[in-house]
């Protein structure tokens, strides 16, 4: 049925051009519907991978943005702690306790938030659970 | 013919996974530096904080210290400039003792002056 269709459809092509010419063109324009397919496939495919990779890039850099919001957070509150002392120091005129807040401040100031930072790339990379 | 399409759009979708891949590397740098330069801001904000905690401190001791140095003002200086001229000491054991925690607090704030966030090669410290 379809190949009597097509022999029918190659007829009436076979008026306008010669039928080899016409089979050459079908042959071609099949060629570039494939070729435009694989290339399609292809184009998907990067698209998906970078969007895995740009998810993956995603997730860790929010993990390492909300790492560095608990250690500063955690780094604030210790300063205002030694922030408290120096007042109550102040406030008392105790200069021992002036200079322990300021001693204690400078400890903490002094120290880097980054000093763990290779360590803590490691874990994230390993995938293991981390506990501040 | 063919071939020669295929070959071009071959190397187009080469391209195009180069270009996919340029941009990710383009993204992850991006994400790396705004997460440094938010630690860079935070880092510097505390150091800012504690050195204006520092030096204020340092200021309210600087005037607490001489005020209990020197309780009369000009009486006072004019006391211990009469003591040194007579062969004694310009500040006296309990001045000295006054003195002493300031140059502590001094200390405390010159350490935090000197602390620094950024190395020669400009990383974070």
């Amino acid at each position: 049925m379809n190949k009597n269709r097509a022999a029918m459809n190659l007829g009436a092509i076979g008026k306008i051009m010669p039928a080899a010419d016409a089979l050459s063109f079908f042959n071609s324009l099949m060629e570039a519907y494939h070729e435009d397919q694989n290339i399609r496939r292809d184009i998907a495919k990067i698209d998906a991978m970078r969007d895995v990779v740009l998810t993956e890039i995603t997730k860790r850099y929010d993990l390492y943005h909300q790492v560095f919001d608990r250690i500063f957070d955690e780094r604030k509150d210790a300063i205002h702690r030694h922030f408290d002392i120096i007042d109550r120091g102040i406030a008392g005129s105790d200069k021992d306790l002036i200079i322990q807040g300021l001693q204690g401040l400078s400890m903490i100031v002094s120290s880097s938030p980054f000093a763990n930072f290779q360590e803590l790339s490691k874990l994230l990379e390993s995938g293991r659970k981390l506990e501040i | 013919m063919g071939i020669f399409s295929h070959v071009s759009a071959n190397k187009k979708i080469k391209e195009i996974a180069e270009a996919s891949a340029m941009q990710l590397a383009a993204i992850e740098q991006y994400k790396e530096l705004t997460l440094k330069l938010g630690a860079l801001d935070r880092r510097a904000a505390e150091l800012v904080q504690s050195i204006w905690k520092a030096s204020e401190t340092f200021l309210v001791q600087l005037k607490a210290a001489d005020r209990a140095v020197f309780p009369f003002g000009f009486l006072s200086r004019a006391f211990r400039s009469v003591r040194r001229f007579c062969g004694g000491r310009y500040f006296s054991e309990s001045d000295l003792m006054e003195i002493s925690p300031l140059l502590q607090i001094a200390g405390g704030l010159a350490e935090l002056i000197d602390v620094r966030i950024i190395d020669e090669a400009g990383n974070l410290t």
